[in-house]
């Protein structure tokens, strides 16, 4: 908004002759920052590229032995049971995570409840709290359950990033104007059928941000897999991407080809979310016009 | 909306406690509607169940002689204050809280918060094609799941690989001979993704009228920047700083792969320490211990952002 | 005017309660019992990638050894439980197995290196009343019977070893003048041979000597800790005070070495050394003819084999020759010092059917199933009657037969929790020195032994269980 509105008043602006010329330098200055930075921050994702197509690749930069056979080694059916496990835990962990939230930040932004303000703190701090303090209690209690698999591991993992997608929404759902409800409420409609039609949609990018805020989370993360889930046939991408690692003799051309493979389904959902994304974030910090 | 309505909105923070419905045409008290209960009821109990108890439990084991293996590790009893004694002497306990707060304030608050704000800036005013690629790419970084960038940036740091290359010799080793430097600068990498587009997105949101007004009174790029553009992001600052600052405390993957606390003890940050007294020492206890530390840094960072946020809130009153 | 009538968003969330309640019952049942069709079930642990060369190798043999034990009782079927990741991992999973019996295996295979923790702990059944039915268990060396034996009663048996030596490349020694075959007599030696080299040949890494701790306690067994063993005092854990030795001339002989290498230049670059994965990375880089010495143990030999290829390089034997590592001034009877440890094959206390763990272990160390398991980890197996059976000699020729001679005479580290601890102080020397060649042996030392000091021994701080040896 801020750019085109100067670009709009720029020609003819009378008193501010200065301005175009401040512009340009403004302008390349701009530029020589951004790849300046593009490239510091694409030198390390260099070695993914060159070692995924690198037939001899090591551990160090070097150009590659074109060959596609890191990718066909990589695709193998264990690790697309992998892939395909990842899905699946990411999927519940993301419905577990967000769907509770979405309620929760609901009530905490439009309901009164006593000790409001100390809760929401708690829950903040709770956003702090690493994986690895809670993991042995937690195997012991699934222990005892029997729910060493990957149901309520996944349910598990979405609890973990339950902290954070409750306060992204809360603040999202802050920062939208009530009076849509109010008015919907004056008119005496159904409240929870109105609500819903007027909330939701209104609340829908905030929503969004959380899940895949929870989605990246859980697409990670290896240690909560790897602790409580034995059953190798339900293993996820990263403890797959882990073996090769203890393994003797690390093939590290397959090893670029898996975390290429394995890294683009969470790219592509950015890329298809991304407006959605950036909406959602912005509402949790900033207003909008 | 004017623009002055917009700026005060703008300012107020945005943590904002006490907040509820809006208060307009109320004349009763709030109060409790006990339909809020079952919308609270899923996330409240996946929460006490899933989370609170087992962080409880930390919370009492830190204070018990509980081992993974050995005699201890069936039959453990209370044991006091001694595991707290023995962190108030440990030296590598020391070293850890130091490096922690390096790591987090130097890659993750000035770092990643710091490149992302001039991130935004640039794009402000950069060309559209250079915009979208290093957004991207950006991005890209961002999402990278932690094992994938660990062996990015193992690859990349040490001997032979692209970071000695473009700014050294192509054979120092710079993962070795700073370790410190470059798990920050992998974490700050990782995680600038997040900053960028939040400051983008409030930049998108300063009304250009402010701007334009404060153009015309002649001010220049900087002052119009110190004067103007950061007081309006400063809720936004403020939010991202305790985001950045949650995510790399908690960072333990991204370093552990890549140096395992080592070498040495020279990149231990807190969750390492943690899950190598836990795991490899078998201290589980004591492991605790040091994670429950974790958790009061992490409430009294929060307290201190609730704190800042609703002291801007009172003076805008 | 009611603001939140219990309506259709209660009724949603409600739903999505009894769902999730639903779906956790649903997860909860499906796994382990301890019947399945009406057989009974028999679990079986071991780690999948780490312990084998390569892991497909793991997965053949273990399956093939299944399937032997389900065709002899039908009755029976087997449950894996294979644990991805490296040493540390494995030892990990396994601690956090154990802790429940419905999770604890009933056969698993174990390190050594920490194999006395496991029994502290109280989660493995003794076998003395099965050991007279297995009589490959009399041909058992004494050092590896001892691995797994504790206030007189055996805990688990050998499942394969590894020994230790000098791997040198006989091309580079040829061309510096140096003898071949070699026979080194004492430390000097070793460090006169790199010389030689480093003058010759500049473009090679004189030396590969691990150390660090990126690569975890376990490579101790296959770097310093040889070195340790053929000093003039190898005592990690002095029997006398029953404290962990922080300083002692063996120590300082050891490091010494260390410093030697690092001072003279004669070492492999520290990144290589220091990186997590430096044994594995050993294998390619010594199939490119990088590494003039290298300590390393029995199972870079079998990696170069054909059916093993981790690399394949079938002229490995005809370019690295292998001699025992001397003590350090020559005084050894035998003059040859190797580290010994491997994995063993242990019962869980809680399993619910003893007797048939133990007929799946004595399936295991069958013959065929013992070499095979050997040949394609990279140990030498246990039982002294295959050292020279030609499918185990053949397999990695002349390697097998070498370290399997070295079985012997080598010797194992401390097994207990605490090493970890110990084990860790003395990576950070070895890593200090490494990484900075200018550090004297005495600065070393003194960093090991406040580390040690510092941390927490047996519940209790270090300092009260450490002693410096004259």
């Amino acid at each position: 908004m801020s750019t085109t509105a100067l670009e709009a008043t720029a020609p003819g602006a009378g008193r501010i002759e200065v301005r175009p010329r401040r512009v340009t330098s403004g302008k390349t200055i701009s530029n020589l920052v951004l790849l300046g930075f593009g490239v510091l921050f694409a030198a390390p994702l260099l070695w993914l590229l060159f070692a995924s197509v690198d037939s001899h690749a090591g551990a160090t930069l070097q150009w590659p032995h074109f060959t596609l056979s890191n990718f066909s080694g990589a695709a193998s059916s264990q690790n697309m049971q992998a892939l395909l496990n990842s899905f699946y835990i990411s999927l519940i962990a993301t419905i577990i995570s967000t769907v509770p939230a979405a309620l929760a930040a609901y009530v905490f932004s439009r309901h009164h409840i006593p000790f409001k303000g100390p809760l929401l703190l708690f829950i903040l701090m709770l956003a702090g709290v690493p994986v690895t303090i809670m993991i042995v209690p937690v195997y012991q209690e699934f222990t005892q359950l029997n729910y060493l698999s990957l149901v309520p591991a996944a349910i598990f993992l979405g609890v973990t990033s339950l902290p954070f997608e409750i306060w992204i929404i809360k603040n999202f759902i802050d920062a939208v104007p009530a009076d849509l409800e109010e008015a919907a409420r004056l008119e005496r409609a159904k409240t929870h059928h109105v609500l819903m039609r007027v909330v939701v949609p209104v609340a829908l990018p905030g929503i969004a941000a959380a899940a895949i805020f929870g989605f990246i989370n859980a697409w990670g993360n290896f240690l909560i897999p790897l602790v409580l889930m034995p059953d190798p046939s339900q293993a996820p991408s990263p403890v797959a991407l882990f073996g090769y690692f203890g393994g003797n003799g690390i093939h590290y051309g397959e090893v670029a080809a898996y975390s290429i493979i394995y890294s683009v389904p969470i790219v592509i959902l950015y890329l298809t979310m991304s407006r959605l994304f950036a909406g959602g974030f912005a509402q949790s910090g900033a207003i909008r016009g | 909306m004017s623009a002055v309505a917009d700026t005060g909105t703008v300012a107020r923070g945005r943590l904002d406690l006490k907040r509820t419905a809006p208060t307009t045409n109320r004349l009763d008290r709030q109060r409790f509607h006990w339909g809020s209960v079952p919308l609270l009821a899923p996330a409240a109990v996946l929460l006490v169940v899933l989370f609170l108890a087992p962080v409880a439990y930390s919370f009492y084991l830190g204070l018990t002689n509980l081992e993974l293996i050995g005699p201890t590790s069936r039959h453990y009893q209370f044991t006091g204050i001694d595991n707290i004694n023995y962190l108030i002497h440990d030296v590598v306990f020391h070293q850890s809280l130091y490096l922690t707060a390096f790591f987090v304030i130097g890659s993750g608050v000035i770092g990643a918060a710091g490149i992302g704000l001039a991130l935004a800036l640039a794009m402000q005013k950069a060309l559209n094609s250079a915009r979208l690629l290093v957004g991207a790419i950006v991005m890209v970084c961002f999402m990278l799941p932690p094992i994938t960038a660990a062996i990015l940036w193992y690859a990349a740091s040490t001997s032979g690989g692209s970071l000695p290359t473009l700014f050294g010799t192509s054979s120092s080793d710079f993962l070795h001979s700073a370790p410190m430097v470059v798990v920050s600068a992998a974490n700050a990498w990782s995680v600038t993704g997040l900053a960028m587009i939040l400051f983008a997105a409030a930049l998108r949101n300063i009304p250009g009228e402010i701007i334009e007004a404060a153009e015309l009174e002649n001010s220049n790029g900087v002052q119009r920047f110190v004067r103007i553009t950061l007081p309006l992001l400063k809720p936004t600052i403020v939010t991202t700083i305790l985001l950045i600052t949650l995510l790399s405390l908690a960072n333990f993957t991204l370093v552990y792969l890549m140096t395992g606390g080592g070498p040495g003890n020279a990149t231990m940050i807190l969750p390492v320490y943690s899950y190598q007294q836990s795991f490899t020492f078998s201290h589980l206890a004591y492991g605790a211990l040091v994670g429950n530390v974790m958790v009061i840094i992490a409430t009294i960072f929060s307290a201190l952002f609730v704190y800042f946020s609703r002291e801007r809130r009172q003076r805008e009153d | 005017m009611k603001r939140s009538s219990p309506g259709r968003k209660a009724r949603i969330a409600v739903a999505g309660l009894i769902t999730s309640v639903l779906v956790l019952t649903a997860a909860a049942c499906g796994t382990s019992s301890a019947t399945s069709n009406g057989k009974q079930v028999l679990t079986v642990a071991y780690g999948s990638d780490f312990v084998f060369i390569t892991p497909q190798l793991a997965t053949k043999w273990w399956n093939t050894v299944a399937q032997e034990f389900e065709a002899k009782y039908p009755d029976v079927t087997v449950r894996f439980t294979p644990i991805p990741g490296g040493y540390s991992d494995i030892v990990t999973k396994l601690n956090l197995l154990y802790r429940s019996p419905s999770t604890a295996p009933d056969v698993a295979e174990l390190p050594s290196g920490q194999f006395g923790s496991w029994i502290q702990s109280g989660y493995l059944l003794p076998l003395d009343r099965y050991l007279p039915s297995a009589p490959w268990w009399k041909r058992f060396p004494v050092s590896v019977q001892q691995e797994t034996t504790f206030n007189g009663r055996v805990y688990g048996v050998n499942h394969g070893e590894n020994t230790n030596a000098l791997y040198y490349n006989m091309p580079m020694f040829r061309k510096a003048g140096l003898p071949v075959p070699w026979q080194p007599k004492t430390w000097n030696d070793i460090l006169a041979a790199a010389r030689r080299i480093r003058a010759t040949q500049p473009n090679v890494w004189p030396v590969w000597l691990q150390g660090g701790t990126a690569g975890g306690t376990i490579s101790i067994q296959y770097n310093g800790g040889n070195l340790l063993l053929g000093s003039s005092n190898p005592a990690i854990f002095d029997a006398k005070t029953q404290k962990w030795v922080i300083d002692s001339p063996g120590l300082r002989e050891t490091l010494a070495f260390y410093s030697a290498l690092a001072k003279g230049g004669l070492q492999a670059p520290a990144s290589q050394l220091l990186d997590p994965n430096a044994t594995v990375n050993s294998f390619q880089l010594m199939a490119e003819q990088k590494i003039g010495i290298a300590i390393s143990g029995n199972f870079l030999g079998s990696a170069w084999v054909p059916q093993v290829c981790g690399p394949c390089w079938p002229a490995g034997p005809r370019t690295y020759g292998v001699a025992p590592l001397p003590t350090v001034n020559g005084t050894g009877q035998p003059n040859a010092a190797s580290s010994l440890g491997g994995w063993e094959l242990a019962i869980g206390t809680t399993t619910p059917h003893p007797s048939l763990a133990w007929d799946f272990i004595q399936v295991a160390q069958q013959r065929v199933n013992m070499i095979d398991a050997s040949n394609w980890a990279g140990w030498v197996p246990p039982d002294r009657d295959y050292w020279s059976d030609s499918l185990f000699a053949n397999f990695a020729p002349p390697y097998n037969r070498f370290f399997a001679h070295l079985l012997p005479i080598s010797q194992a580290q401390p097994n207990t929790t605490d090493f970890t601890v110990w084990g860790t102080g003395f990576n950070i020397a070895t890593g200090a020195i490494i990484q900075d060649p200018s550090m004297s042996v005495s600065a070393a030392i003194q960093t090991m032994g406040s580390y040690i000091s510092g941390q927490l021994i047996s519940g209790e701080l270090g300092s009260r269980h450490v002693v410096s040896l004259p």
